[in-house]
C-alpha cells in the first residue's frame, strides 16, 4: 500500500484489491480524516460510504483477477470528495440499492450500495479504457 | 479479530475487541462466534463499545451470527458509537435487534481469536 499526502487537503492512496490491504487502507483514511478539523459524523459517512465502495471492488470487481484499487479523499469547502479507480470488471450501479433491504429478511448482504446513495450527495461512475471510476461526495456544509 | 466472552446475570456477553468491524474480519468474527458454547434459552449480548467503525460486512456478520443461535438464544447489541447506531438506524436493523444502551458487567469466562 501506498499512502501519499498532499497539501494537507487531499490523501492518495493505492492499495491490492484484497480485503486485508482495504482494511489497511481504510485505516490510512480514517487518520487522515480523523487529523482534519470536521465533525465526526462527515468523517464517519465518508469513511463508512468508501468502505462500501472498496469492499465491493474488493468482492466482486476483483472476484476472478487480482488488481490495485486508488483512491483519492479531498476535503473541500462544503463538501469531501471521493474518487475511487480499480480494473476489476464492468459493473452498473444505476439500479443498485435504490430500496432498502427489508430488515426482516435477515439479509447478510446487499446493503452497499443502499448505504452509499444514503450517504452521498452526488454520485458518479463511469467506465473508460478498462478502469472503473466512482466519484462521491458527502455534503460539510 | 479478538472477543472476550463473559457471564453476566441475564445473558452471556461477547465484548469484540476490534475498533473496525468491516469485511476483512466479518468471516472471523463469525466463526469465532459460531464456536462458543451458549447455551438453549440464554441470551446473548454483542457489547460493542470498543468497535469504532461497523460496514454492511460486519453488520451481515452480525445478523449471521442472530441466525445462527437462532430464535431460542435472542441476540441483543449493546454500547453503540454513533458512527455504529447510524449504520442500524440506516438499514433499519434497529427494528430487528434489542439495542442496550451499554452492556452489563459481567464475570470473564474465556477469551477467543
Amino acid at each position: 500500500m501506498v499512502a501519499l499526502l498532499a497539501a494537507e487537503k487531499e490523501l492518495h492512496v493505492i492499495c491490492d484489491g484484497t480485503l486485508a490491504e482495504v482494511h489497511q487502507a481504510m485505516n490510512r483514511a480514517t487518520d487522515f480524516l480523523r487529523s482534519r478539523a470536521m465533525p465526526r459524523e462527515h468523517c464517519d459517512d465518508l469513511l463508512l460510504a468508501l468502505s462500501e465502495a472498496l469492499s465491493n471492488i474488493s468482492r466482486h470487481g476483483y472476484h476472478q483477477q487480482i488488481g490495485t484499487i486508488s483512491f483519492t479523499i479531498t476535503v473541500g469547502q462544503d463538501a469531501i470528495h471521493c474518487c475511487v479507480t480499480d480494473t476489476g470488471c464492468m459493473f452498473d450501479p444505476s439500479e443498485q440499492g435504490l430500496n432498502a433491504p427489508e430488515p426482516d429478511r435477515l439479509q447478510e448482504g446487499g446493503y452497499g450500495w443502499f448505504i452509499i446513495r444514503s450517504l452521498a450527495a452526488q454520485i458518479d461512475y463511469g467506465r473508460a479504457d478498462g478502469l472503473n471510476r466512482l466519484y462521491f461526495s458527502i455534503p460539510t456544509a | 479479530m479478538r472477543v472476550v466472552i463473559g457471564q453476566a446475570a441475564d445473558g452471556l456477553v461477547i465484548t469484540v475487541q476490534e475498533a473496525r468491524l468491516d469485511a476483512a474480519v466479518a468471516i472471523a468474527f463469525k466463526d469465532i462466534v459460531r464456536d462458543v458454547h451458549v447455551p438453549e434459552g440464554m441470551p446473548v449480548i454483542l457489547d460493542l463499545s470498543q468497535v469504532e467503525f461497523l460496514d454492511s460486512s460486519g453488520l451481515g456478520a452480525i445478523v449471521g451470527v442472530m441466525k445462527l443461535l437462532g430464535p431460542t438464544r435472542p441476540l441483543e447489541v449493546a454500547a453503540l458509537s454513533d458512527a455504529v447506531r447510524k449504520l442500524f438506524r440506516l438499514t433499519r436493523m434497529d427494528t430487528v435487534f434489542k439495542i442496550r444502551p451499554y452492556a452489563p458487567k459481567a464475570e470473564i469466562i474465556s477469551a477467543a481469536g
